[in-house]
């Protein structure tokens, strides 16, 4: 599952609808510089800084409930630790793919927006 | 302000209370002195009618007593000569040779006991008879001897108005045999008068006492000579409280008012009394007043004209520092607001552009045609330079508001540049750079100064350097230390390239704001040009100085100096078990995580459950924090940047006092058994795994809470 909103219902809960919308607006926007920068470190071999930025990935996706985000993150973090690079190289664009995903469906769980088909 | 408006018109009151006394002051020091001068005026004025009226009595007496010495002459002939013809003939001879010798004398006149003339001072002796007149009836009734003044009559051979001055003659037995007259003229006594200065109103009399009548009187007037003086106040008021005197006076007649004085002559039955118009006798008084008080009045007016403007004064003053206060308010005001502003924009503006950034940068990994990929290539660049653009201008605007303040702190120079380079090696492999760091030995572990400025200079610098060096180039950072003077530690830091380089026209504008090499460089690095300008103003701001060497086409070494004090030796740490919990106390939580969306999202959590947040980017920025703020908890990240959470605990454990013993949870993605237990090695108390959820979180908070 690319998002589970259950990491955010009660955060929901507990804030003023207007700063909960802002702050889901503020994290998808912020959201695609870090897997734009670990796709480029993945295209330059880069897996030592590739495992930094994967490790951020872990936290904040999942976080934000793109659970799935988070655990292709994690296991990024540690192919890139482990220095199998062919490994991830193709958990990257995976990562990216579910990350978009899980991105639309929290836009469409909390913000109202159509899912893209 | 309602106690500045008091006080304001507190002393507006006083100014104008004080302008009010002084102009009483003023104006009663005039009426006084007038009313003085004034009084002055009618005593002097008194003393000079008393001085006329002596004059006037002695001129009178002395009048009299002459022509009284001529009487007695003529008494004592006529009674050793008797009034035989042959003794009146040479009577008549010798009246006719003593009448000229007195001025004031006209006639002599000799009556018999019937009233008849026996003789006279005249040529020609025409009989006549006298019988009728008042003083030979006096005379004929009285046996007294004395000289009897009567009243001012026509004189019967000379037409003029004289007075007759007489005493009566006896024969041997002493029976009445006769009078004689002495005649004085008026006219003699009118020209005396005519030489004193008494005004237009001013009177003088002689009266006889006799007669109760009006001798002379000046201005002369023939009706009123010899009119009854009985009912007048001079005789009814005057003499019968004294023989002198000084008065105010109103005249029935002509209702003026008149200071005089009158003195009964002392040897004749004679009053003189002089009066003075009391309106001319103040005639000089009244103008001097008029003009003393014409200059009371201006400078009663100046004082309050001058007065009134000081008061005015005064409340613009007041009204001036009051605007002043407010203005002053108003720009505080305007410059938070101007802050809050900056800080809004910052984020308001920044999250966006990252968006944007990011997506166009994502966009670029996917399939695109040609156009597509120029137009989202076209973004992302335009979306960069404008972050950088508003990122420059924000910190631009800062430093020239004076807004920018150093957070000076402990931190070590070595990680400084090790974070620095850390941050700008990705990008310089990017461009397929080589990037190396040379730090000199024996560098001072700690040194005290803002990381976070000096930081931004390092990043500026390097920024640049991999801007302007074409693939394959080299970047070296140096840092190495330039000796040790009052002021610290001066470091020298150095970022040198083989790029481009510039030539020393260049170099000399370099710093200026909005300045690049050249405008084909801006179009082709890209750039605002304000870099360098931001990075010489907050090195200058840190007491340093920054510069370049460059060499056109061979590349620019560019460096900046700094001196900073050393910090305090750090003392062994002991550490301590953390504090017994108690869950529900709200604390002061410090959160240390380097991603925003993170430190944003537990910050709320945080807040939402009544803990006061504040939040760090990095370890050394939590350092730095937890010494100057008392921290109930620290929820510590462990992978960041530069100094991470492992080292950041390490040197927080290591701080002398309280703040080594603050409780440190980690919030780590590293979740191993082994990651945990490293993190309790290096001093942290706890650990909570991320992603972060809100009721886990929470609860691990709430086990370190202290008794509230």
């Amino acid at each position: 599952m690319d998002f589970d909103d259950s990491a955010l219902a009660g955060l929901q809960e507990a804030l003023p609808v207007a700063e909960f919308r802002e702050l889901l607006a503020d994290y998808l926007a912020s959201m695609a510089a870090p897997l734009s920068q670990a796709l480029a470190l993945g295209e330059a071999g880069n897996w030592k800084d590739l495992a930094f930025a994967a490790h951020t990935l872990v936290s904040t996706s999942g976080s934000y409930g793109l659970t799935r985000a988070s655990a292709l993150a994690r296991d990024l973090e540690r192919a890139c630790q482990a220095g199998h690079g062919g490994e991830a190289a193709a958990l990257l664009p995976e990562l990216v793919a579910s990350a978009t995903r899980g991105a639309a469906a929290l836009r469409a769980r909390f913000l109202g927006d159509r899912v893209a088909a | 302000m309602l106690r500045r408006l008091r006080i304001r018109s507190s002393l507006q009151a006083a100014a104008a209370g004080f302008i009010v006394l002084v102009c009483s002051i003023l104006l009663c020091l005039y009426a006084f002195e007038t009313w003085n001068n004034r009084s002055e005026e009618l005593e002097r004025a008194g003393e000079n009618t008393a001085n006329l009226a002596q004059s006037v009595a002695q001129h009178a007496e002395d009048a009299v007593r002459e022509a009284d010495g001529m009487l007695f002459a003529i008494v004592e002939r006529v009674e050793v000569d008797g009034t035989t013809p042959r003794a009146v003939e040479r009577l008549h001879a010798f009246l006719q040779a003593r009448v000229n010798t007195l001025p004031q004398l006209r006639t002599i006149t000799v009556l018999d006991e019937r009233g008849d003339l026996l003789t006279n001072s005249a040529a020609v002796v025409t009989p006549m008879s006298y019988a009728d007149r008042p003083y030979f009836q006096y005379h004929r009734t009285h046996a007294d001897r004395r000289l009897y003044i009567d009243a001012p009559v026509r004189g019967r051979a000379t037409g003029e108005m004289v007075i007759p001055v007489s005493r009566r003659f006896n024969h041997a037995d002493g029976s009445f045999a006769g009078v004689v007259v002495a005649s004085l003229s008026i006219r003699y006594f009118v020209n005396f008068y005519s030489r004193f200065n008494i005004g237009a109103n001013g009177s003088i009399i002689l009266a006889s006492s006799d007669a109760a009548v009006l001798l002379v009187r000046r201005p002369y007037n023939e009706a009123l000579i010899g009119s009854s003086m009985l009912n007048g106040p001079l005789f009814r008021d005057l003499l019968p409280s004294g023989p002198s005197g000084t008065n105010l006076m109103r005249n029935a007649t002509d209702g003026v008012e008149r200071i005089g004085s009158h003195l009964t002559v002392a040897n004749y039955p004679l009053v003189a009394a002089v009066a003075l118009d009391k309106r001319e006798v103040l005639a000089a008084w009244r103008s001097e007043a008029f003009y003393d008080g014409l200059v009371a009045f201006l400078l009663a007016t100046i004082i309050g004209t001058l007065g009134f403007r000081l008061t005015r004064q005064i409340g613009l003053r007041a009204n001036a520092e009051q605007g002043l206060k407010a203005a002053r308010a108003a720009a505080e005001s305007a410059d938070r607001a101007k802050s809050e502003f900056l800080a809004t924009m910052s984020h308001e503006i920044r999250t966006p552009m990252n968006g944007i950034i990011g997506y166009a940068d994502l966009l670029l990994r996917t399939k695109l045609d040609g156009d597509q990929r120029e137009y989202a290539d076209t973004v992302a660049t335009a979306a960069r330079s404008l972050l950088t653009l508003l990122n420059d201008v924000l910190d631009y605007s800062r430093i020239e508001a004076g807004g920018m303040a150093l957070d000076n702190a402990d931190f070590s120079p070595t990680a400084l540049v090790e974070d620095a380079l850390s941050v700008m090696r990705h990008t310089a492999s990017e461009k397929g750079l080589t990037v190396e760091a040379r730090i000199a030995p024996g560098l001072p572990t700690m040194l005290v100064g803002d990381r976070h400025r000096l930081r931004q200079v390092l990043l500026n610098l390097l920024n640049n350097a991999i801007k302007f060096t074409e693939r394959g180039g080299q970047i070296r950072m140096r840092l190495s230390c330039d000796g040790e003077g009052r002021d610290g530690v001066k470091l020298r830091f150095e970022v040198e390239d083989t790029g481009i380089g510039m030539s020393e026209e260049v170099q000399a504008r370099l710093f200026n704001r909005f300045t690049q090499a050249e405008s084909s460089t801006a179009r082709k690095y890209g750039g605002t040009g304000l870099g360098l300008s931001i990075s010489k103003r907050l090195v200058e701001l840190m007491g340093g100085t920054i510069g370049v060497t460059s060499t056109p086409g061979r590349g620019s070494t560019f460096w900046f100096t700094v001196s900073l004090p050393r910090a305090k030796a750090a003392q062994v740490p002991q550490p301590k078990p953390a504090e017994s919990a108690s869950p529900g106390a709200k604390l002061r939580i410090l959160l240390v995580d380097d991603a925003e969306m993170n430190r944003r999202l537990a910050a709320i959590m945080l807040k939402g459950a009544g803990h006061t947040v504040d939040t760090a980017d990095d370890g050394g920025a939590a350092i730095e924090a937890v010494q100057r703020q008392a921290y109930d908890l620290v929820l510590m990240d462990v992978q960041m940047p530069g100094i991470d959470g492992y080292e950041a605990t390490a040197r927080i454990r290591a701080l002398p006092g309280a703040p080594r013993n603050v409780p440190i949870v980690a919030m780590s993605a590293n979740v191993l058994e082994e990651d945990v237990r490293q993190c309790l090695a290096v001093g942290m108390n706890d650990h909570i795994a991320k992603p972060v959820e809100r009721s886990r979180l929470l609860k691990a908070v709430a086990r370190w809470a202290k008794a509230a």
